[in-house]
């Protein structure tokens, strides 16, 4: 069914989300700041050093994990197995039995 | 409005029934006979006449869709419609609860709530809350309906044994009702995706300010009466979802409901397999990314109470309890079906499409192409933005969009189709109208409803009020009046021994005692968390407001009803809508009190 739609976002959510989007950087984005800083950083002030890497993200791989896996294995076959238990139970039970 | 249209209706109402009465009044006075005398008996008063029940196991499975009273297993149902077969109730249950939100919300739930470990919440609330609601909701449904009632009011009123108790039904006709309005609109959105992925209308390029413009003129979100300004064609595709709708309503339980999910449940399952293996066949590493996004757990999440309300949340809305849907299926079923195992494959089934389809596909595909930001859309914003967005970079994007939407516009009209079914079968048996008429009654009053949201589209403000105070807040309610009512008033005696009529299998005793002890708490509890965090105006960790993309602070529910003349409106429209659907009950209770159909259970 469809429900809540629109939820708001909470503030949790808001504050996920954005260090969510900051982190969402590719590898060769990062890497290319990382590049990039120590030549700005060789003018700069300490302040400004510290700024970059304030803004330079970190970088956070999202591969699926072995946790990951794990979960996904163990909720999907949860799933698969109760549905077919049921569907045997249900598809095998004679039909005299039903009525 | 509504009440305007109540007045019409009641003139309307009082011929129909009166044309019909006669007719109503043979089968209504062969019902009561049966159940009276056994009704005082206790827990086995269902029983029916042997020769009758004779009567019932000689007929074919499957031929009983129009059967007369006579030939029914329960003593007189009014509109004397049965299910064909038990994997018929089984997909037309499992349809109801398989939605949008199957697809679009859980990802986005579990995504934003510690990925994979927000599955253990998630099962746990399956267990404490899901399943047993599902059962008791079942068994309450199959004892009216032996009893001759398929409307919640009627059916109520049976299990409550006074005619009293059909007022606390209101909401059951009340969700289904309001939630069609809006839900009939999301899905022509569906269909008009579909309709557009065939002719390439929605291979929009890699800018996804396009799906954003696209989404937002077609449904109008710009200014209210956009849409009927003639510059988007979805009321075109609102029509037809409408003349769908009601053309497989019209041929009634078994031959429209149970015949169009028998086919569309199956075309579903195929839809999404094929898209699923597209997805998973995209470059290997982004295709671990992107389930990774979505399950890698993370566990410090468990520590949080909104990922356990979260949890909650989803299991009770996914599978359709506290509707007045499963109560009114369920109402169609013979004596010696199994609800146990029936409800269970049907929850089954509704968890087969949330977690191993919607888990897969949806938010792995949406982070492949847009990365973390996909995570962050709203159920709207990842279906109707992200996802089109998605296929348009996907290689066949084109026919794998095509193959989506139209799963999704299967998906919605098995539920829509299950939200008119309990209205109509209040109208035939609260007023004796015929098939034609009731459904005429409904299509002239969703219409109605449906041009309200549709006109008020700015913000999609209307949809969205009505999905928060009928499709949320007023779903809670029902649900803890249907487990109350449960628990403590059929009792767990006349559960137990209810629910194991033709049951391969009994539900556990601990059941039993949760339905009673247990789930009110838990969803009182669950619902006073709920309106804790929706109603005031969202905050920051800070406590800064929340702006919306226009910079403008987000409206909490509360502060929305004060300051915005839609939410007024849209308010103003339940409460109308909830004083017709009062007084139609009263009127038919007075009706079924005149034929003396309860004169036992007072």
């Amino acid at each position: 069914m469809l429900l809540m739609l629109q939820e708001s976002a909470s503030s949790d959510d808001q504050a996920t989300a954005t260090s969510e989007e900051a982190a969402a950087l590719s590898q060769e984005g990062a890497e290319s700041v990382a590049q990039q800083a120590p030549e700005v950083v060789q003018e700069a002030s300490a302040e400004t050093v510290a700024m970059v890497e304030v803004v330079a993200p970190e970088v956070v791989d999202y591969s699926l994990n072995g946790a990951g896996i794990a979960l996904m294995g163990i909720s999907i076959t949860t799933v698969i197995c109760l549905l077919s238990f049921c569907l045997y139970r249900v598809l095998m039970t004679p039909a005299s039995e039903l009525d | 409005m509504v009440g305007c249209l109540g007045g019409l209706w009641f003139g309307f109402l009082a011929r129909s029934s009166s044309s019909h009465a006669n007719q109503q009044e043979v089968n209504v006075e062969d019902s009561t006979d049966a159940p009276s005398s056994a009704d005082s008996s206790g827990p086995n008063s269902s029983e029916m006449p042997a020769t009758e029940a004779q009567a019932v196991e000689k007929a074919p499975a499957g031929e009983l869709a129009s059967a007369s009273a006579g030939d029914q297993t329960g003593p007189a149902k009014t509109g004397g419609e049965q299910w064909g077969s038990r994997i018929g109730v089984i997909l037309a249950v499992a349809g109801s609860a398989v939605g949008l939100g199957n697809f679009l919300r859980f990802p986005g739930q579990a995504a934003s709530n510690g990925g994979g470990a927000f599955l253990l919440p998630y099962f746990i609330s399956l267990l404490v809350l899901g399943i047993p609601l599902c059962w008791a909701e079942w068994t309450m449904g199959r004892f009216g309906g032996l009893k001759g009632f398929n409307s919640a009011p009627g059916i109520f009123s049976a299990v409550c044994r006074s005619l009293k108790a059909r007022y606390l039904a209101v909401p059951a006709l009340l969700i289904p009702l309001v939630i069609y309005m809006y839900y009939v609109v999301i899905e022509a959105w569906c269909l008009a995706y579909a309709f557009k992925y065939l002719t390439g209308d929605l291979m929009l390029g890699d800018n996804p300010d396009a799906y954003g413009k696209f989404f937002g003129d077609f449904v109008g979100s710009g200014e209210d009466g956009a849409i009927l300004g003639g510059t988007s064609s979805l009321i075109v595709f609102v029509g037809i979802t409408f003349v769908i709708n009601f053309v497989l309503i019209y041929r009634g339980v078994s031959k429209g409901i149970e015949t169009f999910c028998r086919i569309a449940i199956p075309m579903m399952v195929v839809c999404s397999l094929l898209v699923l293996a597209r997805v998973l066949t995209l470059p290997a590493e982004k295709v671990s990314e992107g389930l990774g996004f979505m399950w890698n757990p993370d566990f410090s999440k468990l520590a949080d109470a909104k990922t356990w309300l979260a949890a909650s949340g989803q299991i009770f809305f996914s599978l359709s309890v506290g509707f007045g849907v499963i109560i009114n299926y369920a109402s169609y079923l013979k004596k010696k079906d199994d609800v146990v195992l029936s409800g269970l494959t049907a929850c089954g089934m509704n968890e087969f499409f949330e977690v191993c389809l919607g888990g897969l596909i949806t938010l792995p595909a949406a982070f492949i192409f847009l990365g973390a930001a996909a995570g962050d859309q709203g159920t709207f914003g990842l279906g109707f933005t992200a996802l089109p967005n998605v296929f348009a970079q996907m290689p066949g994007g084109q026919f794998f969009g095509f193959l989506w939407f139209f799963m999704l516009f299967l998906a919605a009209i098995t539920s829509s189709l299950s939200m008119l079914q309990p209205v109509i079968a209040f109208f035939e048996e609260g007023f004796g109208m015929a098939r034609p008429a009731s459904v005429s009654l409904l299509g002239i009053i969703t219409l109605a409803g449906s041009m309200f949201v549709i006109w008020f589209s700015a913000g999609l403000k209307a949809l969205d009020t009505m999905d928060f105070w009928v499709g949320t807040v007023l779903i809670f309610i029902l649900a803890m009046v249907q487990s109350v009512i449960y628990g403590w008033i059929f009792g767990v005696k006349r559960g137990v021994e209810e629910s194991s009529h033709g049951a391969s299998f009994k539900i556990p005793m601990v059941v039993h005692y949760m339905l009673k002890f247990v789930v009110p708490l838990y969803l009182g509890v669950i619902f006073v968390l709920f309106l804790y965090q929706a109603l005031p105006d969202p905050v920051d960790a800070n406590g800064n407001p929340v702006l919306d993309d226009d910079g403008v602070p987000k409206l909490g529910y509360l502060s929305q009803i004060a300051s915005d003349r839609v939410v007024q409106f849209s308010l103003l429209f339940i409460v109308g809508t909830i004083g017709f659907l009062t007084a139609m009950v009263h009127a038919a209770g007075l009706k079924w009190a005149e034929q003396g159909r309860l004169k036992d259970l007072d």
